[in-house]
């Protein structure tokens, strides 16, 4: 039974991101493009919305059930939306799927594979790093004290200030947020039913990034997706992305390390390539913007990811206008590193 | 990388993180070399991958700017983050079906696949065996059954709904507030690690509250019950309400002498009731 309930929350996770995207898809007019995708730009959109609504409850004091709520209910608003808007782009996707299987079955079933294997090695995977006990513990406490960073996820101590490292991070207040609301243990959310819609995401992105490297060629992508799962499973140690994939797919930093970069360098490639430029310069921003809720350590990372992807194909491609979207990726990850500077040499204080 | 730090190693501390963060896997040589080849092919959809590996290593990766500039951060112990920049794995697949391509017929396609396999395997580091390291978790928390079942012996004997608990070990320390936040830690994560030796934390040692929390640390993780009257005094000072141990700890006598009550057992772990 607790399984088909996990199953059940899962696939209602996938649905509101996939309505998030679908939405995004829609407006931009990029049907074209699969179903797939639009879940995984729902992804992104998902968590920098998410942001938006955690940071300012967290600051107010606000109790976990209350942005439980409103994040609920947004998140129902989008997908009845979804539901009208996007239902026609879901039809034609559905209707055109039995000719993508039929034209590629031995490489899609490769990839398929490539994917559940993942995913089985992550939910077999147990894990007691120490940095669980903040990424888990923090979601576990929230629900438990039904607030918002306001007991130390270590011991369970009240805290006298906000942990102003992981302040901006709210990740595990996502999780917080869904095993509140489904009545289901923090630890089934964040390490059981989180961990393989981030796999799931990783490996549309890598697909998606196939499919420009091969120029649109169906079975090129698949196997390419194959190829990465099989040079990421032999890639451990314990500081390699692939390490954080497979084993600690629970925190931040691994959606950080695999699927924000890997959103970044699809972004990238597209603008490079003239492709569609406003819808992916409109999903980079989101991108960035997620960056933020997942690991403090984007303060740095996302900004050189852009500078190094995007800043350099403005200047070899001469679209100075741009530079005004490059402030814009790299504003939210620079202002949260520049906060958090001012808290070290103690000009801000953030005091409960 | 606890280990490492700029001011040491000054402008091989890029090297010296590069040799650590790739370990034994030979991936990065192939993806040097990966680069290369494209960039002599022209190949045009990677274009974008040579411009941003080139600015990565003309800014992050160049050793120059890490030791003036990074320096100034003091962030060394996670520069290795800033390898999750390379797009290794993308380029290293997308080099694979590149060369599959050449091939001409099925046989060959097999034949390029199984070498490239087997290249992968003997230059690279399993992060898992799928066909002998996979087994089912105890249980859907994901968590030693053990575990659950040191909460059900705490919480059937506390008459306080949120008891204060030392761990035996680091596993059950990171573990029990994940599955039951009720229970209070006596001792902070942060400190426990910088016990155990871990580089990337910094403790003052002579502060009131790590001194009591490492008289805990000495019996407990140490098995060093010379000074009992600390240890009593820091149990009572932090209010601490069980203690949890192997059962084949040495200081079960101890603390059974000093007023310390079992209350259970279960799995390798014995429960103690402290005085307090």
């Amino acid at each position: 039974m607790n399984i088909i309930i996990i199953g059940l929350i899962f696939l209602f996770q996938i649905l509101v991101f996939l309505c998030f995207g679908s939405l995004f898809v829609h407006f931009f007019k990029q049907t074209h493009n699969s179903i797939f995708f639009s879940l995984s730009c729902g992804f992104f959109i998902n968590f920098a919305l998410f942001e938006l609504f955690a940071l300012p409850c967290t600051l107010l004091r606000l109790p976990l059930t209350f942005l439980a709520v409103i994040w609920m209910a947004f998140s129902c608003i989008i997908v009845l939306l979804a539901i009208y808007f996007c239902r026609r782009d879901w039809k034609s996707a559905i209707m055109c799927s039995p000719k993508f299987f039929r034209e590629s079955t031995w490489t899609l079933l490769i990839l398929f594979a490539s994917i559940l294997i993942q995913m089985l090695i992550v939910f077999t995977h147990m894990d007691n790093s120490a940095d669980a006990s903040y990424y888990v513990g923090k979601a576990a406490t929230d629900v438990y004290k039904n607030s918002l960073g306001l007991f130390n996820p270590y011991t369970g101590a009240e805290l006298s200030r906000f942990n102003v490292r992981y302040l901006f991070s709210c990740f595990p207040d996502y999780n917080a947020v869904i095993s509140k609301f489904f009545n289901l243990h923090a630890l089934k959310q964040a390490k059981v039913i989180m961990p393989q819609i981030i796999i799931l995401v990783t490996n549309i992105l890598y697909y998606q990034v196939g499919m420009i490297l091969t120029e649109n060629n169906r079975k090129k992508s698949a196997l390419f997706v194959f190829w990465i799962f099989l040079i990421n499973l032999y890639s451990n140690t314990i500081y390699t992305s692939a390490n954080f994939l497979l084993l600690r797919t629970y925190e931040g930093k691994a959606v950080l390390a695999n699927t924000i970069i890997t959103g970044i360098i699809l972004c990238c490639l597209q603008i490079y390539r003239g492709k569609s430029p406003l819808f992916y310069k409109f999903l980079l921003f989101f991108i960035t913007l997620s960056s933020v809720t997942f690991s403090s350590s984007s303060m740095l990372i996302v900004p050189l990811a852009v500078s190094a992807g995007f800043l350099t194909v403005i200047f070899i491609k001469k679209q100075y206008r741009s530079l005004g979207w490059y402030i814009l990726y790299t504003l939210p990850n620079l202002m949260t590193g520049f906060i958090y500077l001012l808290y070290t040499k103690g000009i801000l204080s953030f005091s409960i | 990388m606890g280990d490492v730090n700029i001011d040491e190693l000054g402008l091989s501390f890029v090297k010296v993180c590069l040799n650590n963060y790739w370990g034994n896997i030979c991936f990065f040589g192939f993806f040097a070399a990966c680069i290369l080849w494209f960039f002599c092919r022209k190949k045009h959809s990677t274009n974008l991958f040579l411009i941003y590996t080139a600015f990565l290593f003309l800014t992050i990766y160049n050793p120059i700017f890490v030791k003036y500039i990074f320096s100034k951060l003091g962030s060394d112990e996670v520069y290795y983050r800033f390898f999750w920049l390379l797009p290794v794995s993308i380029l290293l697949g997308y080099c694979c079906v590149n060369i599959i391509d050449y091939s001409k017929t099925k046989f060959g396609t097999y034949a390029l696949s199984f070498v490239l396999t087997i290249l992968i395997i003997l230059t690279g580091s399993p992060v898992k065996n799928i066909f002998t390291d996979i087994s089912m978790p105890d249980n859907l928390f994901k968590v030693p059954d053990s575990l659950l079942e040191i909460c059900n012996i705490i919480h059937r004997d506390s008459e306080d709904e949120n008891p204060k608990i030392v761990a035996p070990d680091t596993t059950i320390h990171m573990l029990i507030r994940q599955y039951d936040p009720s229970l209070l830690l006596t001792i902070d994560r942060n400190t426990l690690l910088y016990r155990l030796g871990n580089p990337n934390f910094v403790f003052d040692e002579n502060t009131p509250s790590y001194q009591v929390q490492d008289a805990i640390m000495e019996v407990v993780y140490y098995n060093d019950i010379s000074q009992k009257n600390k240890f009593i005094n820091a149990i009572e000072k932090t209010k601490t309400n069980y203690i949890i141990l192997y059962d084949t700890s040495p200081i079960c006598d101890f603390l059974q002498e000093n007023s310390f009550e079992n209350i259970g057992i279960t799995d390798g772990y014995v429960i103690y009731r402290t005085p307090v």
